[in-house]
């Protein structure tokens, strides 16, 4: 939104709003609990799906060229 | 993401991602009081807000090491904040047989007693609160995204869930209705605006 602060009194006003404060004791009890589950969290899984995916292409197409070649006698 | 820039930003998410609790502390740091004065004048509650930001904080805590390299904290961190409000509501209506007042965009009607009585110091602070309070769901959300928070308008509409446009015209409508219920003259302004360009 482009608008010219200096004409805007609706922007002049929201500038006046305060800042709440957060309870601070809760802040940093919930602070605390996120760093535990942190300490917690496994690691995230290594997906092999697509790993294992990759290599049957890979194998099958290997396999493809191979017979190609022996049934032209190259092999 | 305010008072940081994009690159320490993406070396706070790849550190995220990694498990470093230290990261954890910094985007707390930075988005902890931002985001408690978000909910808090969404929600118009002080416990409430509360109890939502436990829960996104949480859910990032839980979503870390699948965040991606590119991520925008902020941005994500506010859509985590406003579909909890969402669904905070949403369950309030259930539980409210008289909640026809909080559907959609129409207007609560009788807004219950200010909770900002432990933050608002000045006269044209209560006034001010008062105005975005008394605001449709929709329209305050944007305007506390866009206005107060300093998010672009394509990224609260991400956060809100609606098009780039539809965030424009309600933040227009917000404007507007602020402007009214603040008795500033927004036709005479806008008109002003156009002389200047």
């Amino acid at each position: 939104m482009i608008v010219d602060d200096a004409f805007d009194p609706v922007l002049h006003s929201i500038s006046r709003l305060g800042v709440l404060t957060p309870d601070e004791r809760r802040a940093a009890q919930v602070r605390e609990r996120c760093r535990a589950q942190m300490r917690r969290a496994p690691k995230p899984e290594r997906r092999l799906g697509p790993v294992l995916f990759t290599g049957l292409c890979l194998f099958y197409v290997l396999a493809l060229v191979l017979d190609l070649l022996r049934l032209r006698g190259l092999l | 993401m305010k008072g940081m820039d994009r690159d320490s930003e993406l070396a706070l998410v790849g550190r995220l991602r990694a498990g470093d609790r230290d990261a954890f502390d910094a985007v707390h740091d930075c988005f902890n009081t931002r985001l408690f004065n978000f909910l808090a004048r969404l929600s118009r509650r002080r416990e409430v807000a509360e109890d939502l930001l436990e829960e996104t904080w949480l859910r990032l805590v839980a979503r870390a090491a699948y965040l991606q390299p590119d991520t925008r904290l902020g941005p994500w961190l506010f859509t985590v904040a406003h579909n909890l409000y969402v669904s905070y509501r949403r369950s309030r209506m259930l539980e409210d047989s008289h909640s026809a007042g909080l559907i959609g965009l129409w207007p609560s009607g009788s807004v219950p007693p200010s909770p900002f009585d432990w933050a608002v110091a000045s006269e044209a602070g209560r006034r001010i609160e008062a105005a975005i309070g008394a605001l449709p769901v929709a329209y305050r959300e944007a305007l506390l995204l866009v206005l107060v928070e300093g998010l672009r308008p394509a990224e609260a509409a991400g956060v809100c869930g609606i098009s780039p446009e539809a965030m424009r015209q309600r933040l227009s409508r917000a404007r507007a209705a602020l402007a009214a219920s603040l008795d500033v003259d927004e036709p005479a302004l806008a008109a002003l605006r156009e002389l200047r360009t």
